[in-house]
């Protein structure tokens, strides 16, 4: 097998006329972990991926992979294969050609290639399914042609590109499972491109956050959403609450935050005296019954919704309206009711 | 990447191991007349001289045209056949060279005249007189007359029924305005045509199409050469030829020796041969009936007889010139070819 | 186990050394120049380095004196050196770009400064030096060395990280753009400057301004009844009339062939063929015999209800009905690739959102051909202002602008200058239907065959639509049937029109066969014209359809610089009138470098790019309705785009290859204008003799003949099918009984 690599993303750059799609990207990929570039569209995240396969090419800098550069190598020349969004199953071969394929183009022999392809379609639980069109599967199943496909080849590494957005909720679970447990079995470097906060969160070593062609953030799933730096990570990472609050430090680690006429202590080692934005998480706010005693957070409730696992609120409060989750679902509060909030101080986080 | 230039090497290959031959003994003709005639000339030259000939059958504004476009590296080396004026026209350009044929002085004043007027850069092998070829079958069933004269051509009772060609494209239509301005002077022959404008449904881009049509019954009259009228009655078609009573134009078939020939020696031999009397009876074995340029070629019985038509001495020397051709088709487009119709 | 690839700079420098060996060794052992009766002929061998003409390049140098080669085989002796540079992918390929470039810059400027007759101007004497040496066209070792600096020049490109740096892609890139610069832009080139020249030849730029202002281009007398229109207005007008028509039936036909259960769609689709391999004038004659003045429809009007028979297929009307009928089938071959692409779930899924099957057809289908319409179209209208049989036959008065500059290079005029101006216009005016069409498909998206399965069942015609597309097909259909069977019956009788006593003389006459003493003997008329036709068609027609589809794949996949101008130089040669063609490629290849008149090659050369640009048009059409995520699975699979284009593109374009290549071959049989000027007495081929035929009045021959080429052609169309195959899609059939066109 193959030994899986490292990858090094050096100053790339990527115009198309005037545009600017990647504007100077730096980061490396470990061996055998899998890093998602997250973002929302348009911010350069399939670009990276597309470079890193060899399908568009960096206007500068520099892309190596296993210590190698490959930067001027076109596609079939790097050693990596790729899951598409939209699955780009040759529809005129069926599922046992289309596995198949990439093994023969690279010279192994048909009967070695076939029992190989067999092995892979058994790695992704699609037994017996060799001969049909792939017009003849679900959703899911195509899903999984795609990625023996691409397994099958025991690339250096592995590229997903939003592999499960065709997907319905539950089945988007089960594959994400699944291609987080491939990868962990047989040790893969893996790329993975997609906009949903949670599928990364569940799938990821690293995370690396894309805005507008530039990397936001780059870190491990739990700092991503616990201590995002910026504004936009904290709002793309889940869901929270944007403030304005006053900050005022009291020693090397740990920050006042007032909320109205609330005060909340916060660990933090950054932040300076004075206005500033801050990020409330939802499920962070407790919320108790009855009117604000001095120096607590008072509120009304504005809506109320029933989701099943837990309740919705939006309270407005002194400090704007916020957002709130509750998992006590037994006596739900209505709207029109008075509360108190509590911040827990791990749910403050200031993003100037 | 490969593949595709082994393939094209290939190609390439094959097709450059057919290359042209220009090998001694050969004559490469273009040849404008009729395909048995052009066939005939192959093989009884091929027997009389031993060249192995290479023909080449092509109307002669295409080859006069293909001449041109080889100038600079010339391919044929000999033009048969095809109306006087595009030979007269390669003359004035230059593009066909000058001999003297030892056989000249057996020919016809005509084609004597016509060759000293070029500067024996071509010679006539053969003459067609102008004329009108009518459909009997239409001319019986719309009780007309058939036409004698040019100026019948003005009858009211004609209206829509003559068709010529048009000066622009045909060297016949042009010979016919030369006529008529040789015959009438220029200022009432183009009075002429202004009247005969009314009676004309169509102006052809082809010399030949109007006796097709009338062929064809598309048309009752056509203004042609009247040896085409005998091919068509041949043919079967129930067409009948005229010249008119003031009298024709006509053309003159010629020969000329492309400039730069590959093969001149064969070329001069070529020529000699295709004026002498057993090549010129060669038209007649094809069933194409003009009147031979040698005095001593027999005439075939179907011929027009060129003694029973009213000649003009068509002026080819004045009428066969650029500018002048020019002058008149300009005069000809501005006076008539916009008038409505 | 993967096998471990080598090195990128070893390959390279691998390849590079290689092609300049090859080209090398064709300069050292291949003579240089044509040979005259052929380089398989192997006369050159015994004689090889004795005289000039059947020596190598390395001995014209070194014993002939020919310095004039040194500098171009110095390039590719200087590609020798790449062992001694740095292994370095950029630099090696900067080193060979600037060497292969060079080489074949030297190359033409040497084949164009020095011809037949030593230098080709005179200031080249004066700065050089008289010379004692001339040159006729390349041979074997020009080419060999040709293709292998064009290979070098690929490689270093790539090498360079141009085309995302695929050698392959590169060198595709290269050759197509070579071959179209060399067959197609320059020999156009060369006749257009004609514009600017006065008759005698000599430069005179203010001349074309006065040639394009001439009234007799732009008249519009006819709107006011005061005489006929200037030729420039009458093409147009004929050209968008038949450009919607041909659109419009192709439309219908295709429909009908792809949606609906008509019992009779083999049939309808054999007769939506015919017309596309009925040799030039056939259509046009047929046309005369039933709507002429003595055709049969005035001829019963007259009998029957005593109206006087007309002369109105003469003109506009004729020539539009002519050209319908000949261009609908090309139509029909672009629409029913795009009919067939348009995704069935996308139908399903507007039947969903409560729309009728109306009006999914008027909101979904329909918009979603609509690169297949504007495509049908522009073939349609450049095809209508090239086209010069139909004019010809029927057009009367009504002059066009092919047929004026056919006049204006052999009628009476002689003036090149008029024709390349007016052909010219002619160019502009396709010029301008290319961008009219870029502007309606625009930059929009219209891949409807993914790479997800699609399952949905193609949504049956709405019942008006049906009806309507019948109403237009079916007594078009029955037209054409009928004008067939006149044209075939043609052939048996004495004299067509006139004395119908059947015969079989006129066959007999093109075609006899004799038994000799050693074995049959091919007496008919027509046996010769025949083998070379079908000979050279079935050598053009691959060729076509790989370099047509070749440059549609790289036209619509590939990213490059002049990606826009080598589209349109593909399209050139189509909108160029074959006369212009024909006379442009003799006054071009007449002469050294590329001495090829009179042979084999120029005729292929002038059917493959002339034919081509339909395999292109095809060939991006179908192309648009492939998801460019296929090509790149292909890619990220190993797959090298020669693979790809092999095992992924080809496979999902065969409708577009069968239409390529049924159509080159078809073309090549049926070509007239472009051809007259390159035959000659060895290559003649079946149109140029048909056509002598007609201008000789026999048209008895001429009809045998043509239903021989008919006959010829069906069973090469029956042939490529069974070749190419059809295209599995894996989707469910609705329509019970459907023969997919391009497939019958």
């Amino acid at each position: 097998m193959t030994m899986t690599a490292g990858v090094e993303f050096r100053d790339i750059v990527k115009r198309y006329g005037d545009t600017v799609a990647v504007n100077g990207v730096t980061f490396t990929v470990d061996a055998g972990s899998l890093v998602t570039l997250l973002g929302p569209s348009g911010c350069g995240k399939t670009t990276i991926l597309r470079m890193l396969a060899g399908l568009e090419s960096a206007t500068s800098g520099t892309i190596s992979i296993a210590g190698r550069d490959v930067t001027a190598l076109s596609a079939s020349e790097r050693d990596v294969s790729m899951v598409f969004q939209s699955y780009a199953l040759f529809p005129h071969m069926n599922v046992l050609e289309n596995v198949c394929y990439g093994l023969r183009r690279s010279g192994v022999a048909k009967a070695s290639a076939i029992e190989r392809a067999r092995e892979a379609l058994g790695q992704v639980g699609l037994d017996g399914y060799d001969q049909r069109q792939p017009s003849e599967l679900s959703g899911g199943q195509q899903q999984r042609v795609a990625v023996a496909r691409a397994l099958v080849l025991r690339p250096q590494v592995l590229l997903f590109d939003e592999p499960l957005s065709n997907l319905d909720a539950r089945l988007r679970r089960q594959m994400r499972e699944e291609i987080r447990d491939l990868q962990q079995r047989l040790g893969l470097t893996a790329v993975y491109v997609t906009h949903d906060q949670q599928e990364a969160l569940a799938v990821s070593d690293r995370i690396i956050v894309m805005n507008k062609g530039r990397i936001e953030q780059n870190g491990l799933p739990r700092d991503l959403y616990e201590r995002p730096a910026t504004a936009f990570v904290a709002n793309f990472m889940g869901e929270s609450n944007q403030a304005r609050a006053m900050v005022k430090r009291l020693d090397g680690e740990r920050i006042v935050v007032r909320l109205g006429d609330a005060e909340f202590i916060v660990a933090d080692n950054r932040a300076a005296d004075g206005e500033t934005d801050i990020a409330i998480r939802p499920e962070t706010i407790a919320i108790e019954r009855g009117a604000a005693p001095a120096g607590a957070l008072a509120g009304t409730i504005a809506k109320a919704a029933y989701v099943g696992t837990h309740m919705e609120y939006t309270i407005d409060t002194a400090a704007g309206a916020l957002f709130a989750v509750c998992p006590r679902v037994d006596r739900p509060l209505a709207p029109g009711e008075t509360v108190t909030l509590t911040l827990a101080s791990r749910g403050i986080i200031v993003v100037a | 990447m490969r593949r595709v230039f082994r393939i094209s090497c290939l190609a390439v290959a094959a097709s450059l191991a057919a290359g042209p031959a220009f090998a001694q003994g050969n004559l490469n003709v273009y040849c404008s007349v009729q395909a048995e005639w052009c066939a005939l000339i192959a093989t009884e030259f091929q027997k009389h001289a031993g060249v192995k000939v290479a023909i080449t059958q092509k109307g002669s504004g295409e080859t006069i045209a293909q001449i041109k476009a080889e100038a600079a590296n010339p391919k044929g080396d000999v033009w048969f056949g095809g109306t006087g004026d595009p030979h007269l026209q390669a003359a004035e350009d230059n593009l066909t060279d000058s001999y003297k044929s030892p056989a000249l002085p057996s020919l016809h004043a005509w084609a004597q005249k016509q060759a000293a007027d070029s500067g024996y850069r071509t010679v006539g092998i053969y003459a067609g007189a102008l004329g009108f070829g009518y459909n009997t079958e239409l001319i019986a069933k719309k009780k007309m007359t058939a036409p004698a004269c040019w100026a019948d051509l003005l009858q009211p009772a004609f209206k829509g029924e003559i068709q010529m060609a048009n000066p622009n494209s045909s060297g016949t239509a042009y010979v016919a305005i030369a006529t008529l301005v040789q015959v009438m002077g220029e200022e009432k022959a183009f009075v002429f045509l202004k009247g005969m404008h009314a009676n004309i449904n169509a102006y052809t881009r082809s010399g030949t199409a109007p006796m097709k049509a009338v062929a064809r019954g598309e048309t009752a009259i056509s203004i042609s050469f009247v040896h085409d009228g005998v091919t068509e009655a041949l043919a079967g078609f129930p067409v009948k030829t005229a010249t008119p009573c003031e009298g024709t134009g006509y053309e003159i078939g010629s020969i000329s020796i492309i400039k730069g020939a590959r093969n001149l020696a064969n070329a001069r031999k070529f020529v000699d041969w295709a004026l002498s009397p057993a090549a010129q009876q060669l038209g007649a074995q094809a069933k194409q009936f003009q009147v031979p340029s040698n005095k001593d070629t027999p005439v075939p019985a179907e011929a027009p007889k060129f003694a029973d038509i009213k000649l003009i001495d068509y002026d080819f020397a004045k009428y066969g010139k650029t500018a002048e051709r020019k002058r008149l088709i300009a005069r000809w487009d501005s006076e008539i070819g916009a008038l409505a119709k | 186990m993967m096998p471990a690839a080598p090195s990128p700079v070893v390959t390279l420098r691998r390849a590079a050394l290689l092609w300049t060996a090859m080209g090398l060794a064709g300069a050292a052992l291949l003579p240089w120049y044509a040979q005259p009766d052929g380089v398989l002929a192997f006369d050159w061998i015994g004689d090889f380095g004795g005289t000039a003409e059947a020596s190598g390049a390395f001995t014209l140098v070194l014993r002939h004196g020919f310095w004039w080669l040194w500098p171009l085989l110095g390039a590719l002796l200087g590609c020798l050196s790449l062992p001694l540079l740095p292994a370095h992918r950029r630099t090696i390929g900067t080193v060979l770009t600037a060497l292969a470039g060079a080489g074949l810059a030297l190359f033409w400027l040497q084949g164009l400064a020095i011809g037949v007759n030593g230098w080709t101007a005179d200031w080249l004497g004066a700065a050089f030096g008289a010379i004692d040496g001339r040159q006729f066209g390349i041979g074997a070792g020009a080419t060999v060395v040709l293709v292998a600096l064009l290979a070098l020049l690929s490689l270093g490109l790539a090498a360079r990280g141009a085309f995302k740096g695929d050698a392959f892609i590169a060198g595709a890139v290269v050759a197509v753009a070579a071959s179209i610069v060399i067959f197609t832009v320059w020999p156009v080139l060369r006749i257009l400057v004609q514009a600017f020249n006065t008759t005698e030849g000599a430069f005179a730029p203010a001349l074309l301004l006065e040639r394009l202002s001439a009234p007799k281009i732009w008249a519009l007398r006819c709107l006011w009844g005061g005489g006929g229109c200037g030729v420039a207005w009458n093409t147009l007008f004929l050209a968008l009339c038949c450009g919607a028509g041909t659109t419009a039936l192709g439309l219908a036909f295709a429909l009908i062939a792809t949606r609906t259960a008509f019992t009779f769609k083999k049939t309808l689709r054999v007769l939506t063929i015919l017309p596309i391999i009925t040799p030039p004038f056939v259509i046009g004659l047929g046309l005369i015999l039933v709507f002429g003045r003595a055709g049969l429809v005035n001829q019963f009007l007259d009998s029957a209800f005593g109206i006087a028979p007309t002369r109105w297929i003469y003109g506009f009307q004729g020539v539009l009905l002519a050209q319908l009928f000949a261009f609908t089938p090309v139509a029909f071959l672009v629409m029913i690739g795009v009919v067939e692409g348009v995704s069935p779930t996308l139908e399903e899924a507007s039947q969903t959102l409560r729309a009728g099957r109306w009006d999914t057809f008027r909101t979904v289908s329909l918009p979603l051909m609509k690169p297949g319409l504007a495509n049908a179209f522009l073939v349609g209208f450049i095809e209508s202002i090239a086209d010069f049989g139909n004019p010809i036959v029927l057009g009367g008065d009504y002059g066009v602008l092919s047929t004026e500059i056919y006049f204006a290079v052999v009628g009476a005029q002689l003036d090149y200058g008029r024709a390349a101006t007016l052909a010219l216009l002619l160019l502009a005016f396709a010029l301008g239907g290319f961008f009219l069409q870029r502007r309606v498909v625009g930059t929009r998206s219209y891949a409807t065959i993914a790479g997800k399965g699609d399952a949905g069942l193609p949504v049956a015609l709405p019942d008006g639509l049906r009806r309507l597309a019948q109403a237009i097909a079916l007594p078009w259909a029955a037209f054409t049937a009928l004008l067939y069977v006149f044209v075939f019956v043609g052939g048996f009788v004495k004299i067509w029109g006139r004395d119908h006593t059947p015969t079989l003389q006129h066959y007999a006459k093109a075609f006899a066969i004799e038994r000799g003493p050693d074995g049959l003997l091919w007496t008919g008329a027509a046996w010769h014209s025949f083998w070379t036709t079908v000979k050279l068609a079935a050598i053009s027609a691959p060729l076509t359809a790989l370099l047509g589809l070749l440059a549609a794949w790289l036209l619509a996949r590939q990213r490059f610089t002049g990606r826009g101008a080598l589209e349109f130089a593909t399209l050139l040669s189509f909108a160029v009138p074959g006369t212009v063609i024909g006379v442009a490629y003799v006054f071009t290849f007449n002469v050294p470098p590329l001495e090829i008149t009179g042979t084999a090659l120029i005729l292929v050369l002038c059917f493959v790019f002339r034919n081509m640009p339909v395999g292109v048009r095809a060939g991006m059409a179908a192309m648009s309705q492939i998801d460019r995520s296929l090509d790149e699975a292909s890619a990220m699979l190993r797959g090298r785009a020669p693979q790809t284009l092999a095992y992924v593109v080809l496979p999902l374009l065969r409708p577009a290859m069968v239409g390529a290549l049924v159509y080159g071959f078809v073309r090549s049989v049926t070509t007239v204008s472009a051809v007259v000027f390159l035959v000659t007495a060895e290559y003649e081929l079946a149109t140029t003799y048909i056509v002598l035929r007609v201008i000789n009045g026999d048209y008895g021959l001429a009809i045998a003949y043509s239903c021989a080429l008919i006959a010829l052609m069906l069973a090469a169309i029956l042939l490529i099918q069974l070749l190419v195959g059809e295209r599995r899609l894996g989707r469910r059939a609705a329509v019970p009984a459907t023969a997919p066109v391009g497939r019958a």
